[in-house]
């Protein structure tokens, strides 16, 4: 990246609007990365999903900053954050909100559970059981809330960023594959490097940088980025490029089941977003790439050769990025 | 594992024993070959576990091969019946001399006979001894095609119906076993067959290994068949040749050597009739069958003949005009022939020259050139047919006086080989000193043979020593021959004087039986020069002796009798230079001296010049010709670089004259090219950005470079992925040549010149198949 990828993308079709988004996406970006210390792919993806309004899932092992990474997020941009710590005994109404009668007024009041926000940390999602789950699920998928008859439109932006810790089996309800599939992209914070981690010992011993953390955009901004983000050109190369790869991962013998046309929707969405966080107005192969193990992988099930074999879906992806053609001039 | 191969190899070689089979005719004769094979296997697979040196090897071999038919042979002479004893090789050699003798004038098959045994053995020894050091030393057992090959040209070269299928077939199993186990071998040495790749099915993963496989194998037959048709060198070798073969659109005509089947007839002890045939004429032509025009040196073979529907025979029998004949008023005569029932299948039919029309039934081709009369339906016998000729009643007068006439014969006709004893041309420039015309110098040559020259006339020459030239040693040394030693040395001497000459093979007219019917059997067979004469066309000539001494049968004819005067000077002719004195004149200063006063350079024989002096006056302007192969090979050294550089002019001029995707276009392909040419991958999934940022990372380029270099690749990548280009700075073509000079000058100065020197982008598939196959790769 050091070849000045700002060259890029010059006399678009708004290059203010362009230089905004630019601005306000690497504010967000520094404020996560001064709580999350050395892990900028993992805070651009995680920027990329939300003004391509998906969904994050953040899988790692505990104490990695899964938290912390969708506590920062949501904190760097000023609009309303809601966390739901998943447990076994959580209801579906304790995340959608429930009606409760009102005495004085004689009728049913609507209280609105933590959903009902701009960002929602859905912590441990796999500690609650599949019902509680789904209702979440359906919330993310269609952007509104149904109780009792009545249906309730959820705040925009949306965003929903869970995480889940795949090595604590023990009375977990793992996201089955369909309920994964509507997540936008999975992204596994990791260890830090050394020198990280020493940084780490020096800044959060003391207190935790996210007290520090002031919002750097709002709502509205982050909104008009979403709407920057839909016009971003996608050549027909590159759609052909990415139904390519979708299809790939299908025919691989080493995958059980392909990605599905939600998956190729979301990789649209995503490149789009990719492609505007680098400040250019048109979606290149590279975006794909660097997108492609982030947004399909979790979604594939590996069939029980490639498990023997350790081949993961993630090395799958990769091997067929690397061997697919890039899309030629038309 | 050795000891498989070793085995197997052994059994290819036996494989090829069958293929003698109708060479010989007996019981038992293998028995000894067999037992000389297995004896070289065995100690190929004892030695080899003892690990001692390989190089070594054959010599044991060949020590256990003595030892082994030494036994077999002469157990009686040898020391503890099988350690060889110097009684015991004296044996052995007397033996292999007895049967080479025996080879030389029997005709196949040969009887069998200890000595046949001998030679067969020690042969497919040798063969096994090589074809071991091949498969099993060198671990290419693809080589031992050729010692495989060997026994099966020996059937090829004497018999007439080749090798049977089954014998074929048999040799090919082999070695086709070898190979397959070989295979095996080296496969199971990786552990395993190689999986097709992961993505595919393996039912479709093994049909795509066997259709490559497949596209291969045909694709290599087709080139190997040909590619020697479009170099013109290769399509005029003996592979060809020898079989008369017909290239390209019409079927081959094969047929065996003529000589050979000449030899054979004249040495077949029965003496069968060949054909009998009816003719009002009191002394019948002779009956033509083959006509050699070309001379390597050391055989006359055939020029290829044309079995197309151009040469066919028609309804009507009418043949082509015989070439060079002035006036076509000549008598015609009507000669009926039978084939003998049993006798000799016949592929070309005899008839006497020149034929004009022939009533004969089947399909028959007559080559214009030659009129030699032929099939390709396979050899026939018993058949009959009637030819109309005509009859030439020339004498030497009428031949002397020079008719006009066309002179249009092919320049080959003259040729003579460079290798040719330039003994040879002073000779022939000796004889024909006197004579002025081309007639008197036939006339000289062919008396020159005839008349007293110590020539003398024997079926079974002596051998000629190893080395010797067959023709100097004819001419200068034994002067003991037959027919064909006569034929082909006056042809060749005829060439040199200057006429052009060919070599016919047939049978003479034969003996008369009763009134007008005549029989012609296998010791009439002959071979005859032919000579040509502007105005007369093709005449024969006679030098072989004939009467007792000689060829019975053999007739010189009318316009070849001397007359008088030319008599005197046939015998002026035989203090023609006797071999003694021939060594002498042989000197250069003799040979500068023979170039100045050429003799005999008349107007009327313009083409001779060539043959008269040899390689001598080719030396004179062969720089030119080097020259011109110089500059030839300079272009195809540099055809690709300058290919390369066309492509390169075209891009450059295309960037500076246009803007935005044409222009980003036609630089970055100029870019990845010149990566190609350097040596570097390219990845289909790498992206124009990609590429650029690894480019810059591996090859430590300047700032300005990598600017560039990044220009160049965000020009192509706006124009293939961008709603509407950028109109980006149109100085891509400098860009260009600054990312070049920088690329190249992280390359060692080799690289560079390949680069230069063999591009590999011009090697490069259309992108439509890269896609292609990266994507079946990928998926």
């Amino acid at each position: 990246m050091s070849l000045g990828t700002r060259y890029n993308g010059q006399g678009g079709a708004s290059p203010e609007d362009t230089g905004a988004v630019i601005a306000v996406a690497e504010r967000v970006g520094r404020a996560i990365e001064t709580v999350i210390e050395g892990k900028p792919d993992v805070v651009r993806i995680a920027l990329t999903v939300l003004i391509a309004e998906g969904h994050l899932l953040i899988e790692d092992i505990p104490g990695v900053g899964k938290t912390m990474l969708a506590k920062a997020l949501g904190r760097s941009v000023d609009c309303s954050v809601q966390r739901v710590q998943f447990t076994p005994d959580l209801l579906p109404s304790d995340i959608t909100g429930v009606s409760v009668y009102h005495q004085e007024r004689n009728e049913f009041e609507f209280n609105p559970g933590p959903v009902f926000a701009n960002i929602v940390l859905g912590d441990e999602i796999n500690r609650a059981s599949p019902k509680t789950q789904s209702a979440l699920l359906e919330c993310m998928e269609e952007l509104q809330v149904s109780v009792d008859g009545a249906t309730r439109p959820l705040e925009r932006p949306f965003m929903v960023v869970a995480t889940q810790n795949p090595a604590d089996m023990e009375g977990t309800y793992p996201l089955p594959e369909a309920q994964r599939d509507r997540f936008m992209a999975r992204v596994s914070v990791g260890y830090p490097t050394p020198q990280a981690e020493l940084d780490m010992i020096d800044t959060h011993s003391s207190r935790s940088p996210l007290d520090d953390l002031a919002p750097v955009a709002e709502a509205a901004d982050v909104r008009a980025m979403v709407e920057h983000v839909r016009g971003i050109h996608v050549a027909p190369g590159i759609r052909r490029y990415v139904v390519d790869l979708v299809t790939a991962t299908r025919t691989s013998s080493a995958l059980r089941f392909g990605a599905s046309p939600r998956a190729t929707l979301h990789m649209v969405r995503a490149a789009r977003a990719y492609a505007a966080l680098e400040g250019r107005r048109y979606v290149v192969p590279d975006d794909v790439q660097a997108l492609a193990v982030p947004v399909l992988a979790h979604r594939l099930l590996p069939t029980p050769e490639a498990r023997v074999e350790r081949r993961t879906p993630e090395d799958v992806v990769s091997d067929i990025v690397a061997r697919l053609p890039i899309p030629g001039p038309q | 594992m050795r000891a498989v191969l070793t085995s197997v190899t052994a059994l290819a070689v036996l494989c090829t024993l069958p293929v003698f089979g109708p060479l010989v005719s007996g019981e038992g004769w293998w028995v000894s070959s067999a037992v000389a094979v297995l004896a070289v296997a065995l100690t190929g697979a004892a030695y080899r576990t003892a690990h001692l040196t390989l190089a070594l090897l054959p010599l044991l071999q060949a020590g256990v091969v003595a030892c082994t038919l030494t036994a077999i042979f002469t157990p009686g002479d040898a020391l503890l019946g099988f350690v060889p004893t110097p009684q015991s090789i004296d044996t052995l050699l007397a033996l292999i001399d007895e049967g080479r003798a025996r080879i030389e004038h029997d005709p196949p098959p040969l009887t069998t006979h200890a000595a046949l045994s001998l030679i067969i053995a020690i042969g497919f020894s040798l063969l096994a001894i090589v074809a071991d050091f091949f498969a099993v030393t060198a671990r290419a057992p693809a080589l031992v095609a050729l010692p495989l090959v060997t026994p099966l040209l020996v059937p090829l070269a004497v018999q007439e119906q080749g090798i049977g299928v089954p014998a074929f077939a048999l040799a090919a199993t082999g070695y086709l076993v070898l190979l397959a186990i070989d295979g095996w071998e080296r496969a199971a040495g990786w552990g395993g067959r190689p999986q097709p790749d992961d993505s595919a099915t393996p039912v479709l993963g093994a049909v795509r290994h066997v259709s490559t496989g497949a596209g291969v194998a045909v694709a290599a037959i087709v080139l190997a068949l040909l590619l020697p048709l479009g170099v013109p060198g290769l399509a005029n070798t003996a592979v060809y040749d020898l079989a008369g073969g017909v290239r390209l659109g019409s079927e081959t005509v094969t047929t065996t050597h003529p000589m050979v089947s000449l030899r054979r007839d004249l040495a077949s002890p029965t003496d069968r009739d060949v054909l009998e045939y009816r003719t009002p004429q009191a002394s019948p032509e002779y009956l033509r069958m083959y006509v050699l025009d070309v001379f390597d040196g050391e055989n006359w073979t055939m020029s290829p003949l044309s079995a197309s529907s151009d040469s066919r025979i028609e309804d009507d029998s009418r043949l082509p005009a015989p070439p060079g004949r002035a006036d076509d008023s000549a008598e015609q005569v009507s000669t009926e022939i039978t084939l003998a029932d049993g006798g000799r299948a016949m592929d070309f039919l005899p008839a006497p020259y020149p034929p004009r029309e022939i009533d004969v039934g089947g399909e028959w081709f007559a080559d214009p050139e030659s009129l030699m009369i032929f099939t390709t339906n396979g050899p026939a016998s018993g058949m009959s047919y009637e030819v109309t000729s005509s009859r030439l009643d020339l004498g030497p007068r009428e031949l002397a006086e020079s008719t006009p006439g066309p002179q249009n014969v092919e320049e080959h006709l003259l040729d003579v080989p460079g290798s040719t004893d330039p003994q040879v041309a002073e000779l022939t420039r000796s004889i024909t000193e006197d004579a002025e015309s081309p007639h008197e110098r036939a006339v000289a040559l062919q008396n020159w043979f005839t008349s007293g020259n110590r020539f003398e006339y024997s079926l079974q020459p002596p051998a000629i020593p190893a080395g010797a030239d067959p023709l100097t040693h004819f001419l200068f040394d034994s002067r003991v021959g037959y027919c064909e030693q006569f034929a082909a040395a006056m042809t060749l001497m005829a060439r040199q004087a200057g006429i052009p000459a060919r070599v016919a093979v047939g049978y003479t007219a034969g003996e008369r039986v009763s009134g007008d019917e005549w029989v012609v059997t296998e010791s009439d067979a002959h071979a005859w020069p032919e000579l040509y004469f502007k105005g007369h066309g093709w005449l024969r000539f006679e030098p072989t002796p004939s009467s007792s001494d000689g060829q019975g049968s053999a007739t010189v004819p009318s316009y070849a009798t001397p007359s008088p005067e030319d008599s005197s000077r046939g015998g002026s002719d035989d203090a023609a230079p006797s071999p003694g004195e021939n060594d002498e004149p042989s000197s250069s200063e003799e040979e500068a001296d023979q170039e100045e006063d050429t003799p005999e350079s008349p107007a009327d024989s313009d083409p001779d010049t060539d043959g008269v002096a040899g390689g001598t006056a080719d030396e004179g302007n062969s720089w030119l010709p080097a020259l011109g192969t110089l500059v030839a090979a300079a272009l195809l050294f540099a055809a690709p670089a300058l290919a390369r550089l066309a492509v390169r002019r075209f891009r450059f001029a295309t960037a500076a004259t246009s803007t935005g995707t044409v222009e980003a276009r036609a630089a970055w392909r100029e870019l990845r090219d010149d990566l190609l040419d350097l040596g570097l991958s390219s990845d289909p999934a790498e992206s124009p950005r990609a590429i650029a940022q690894r480019l810059a990372a591996e090859h430590n380029l300047s700032e300005s470079t990598r600017e560039s270099l990044w220009r160049i690749a965000m020009a192509e990548e706006s124009a293939r992925y961008a709603p509407e280009p950028d109109g980006l700075p149109g100085a891509l073509s400098a860009d260009l040549r600054a990312v070049r000079a920088g690329l190249a000058a992280s390359f060692p100065r080799t690289r560079r010149v390949r680069a230069l020197l063999a591009p590999r982008s011009l090697l490069r598939l259309p992108r439509s198949a890269v896609r292609r196959r990266a994507k079946t790769s990928a998926a």
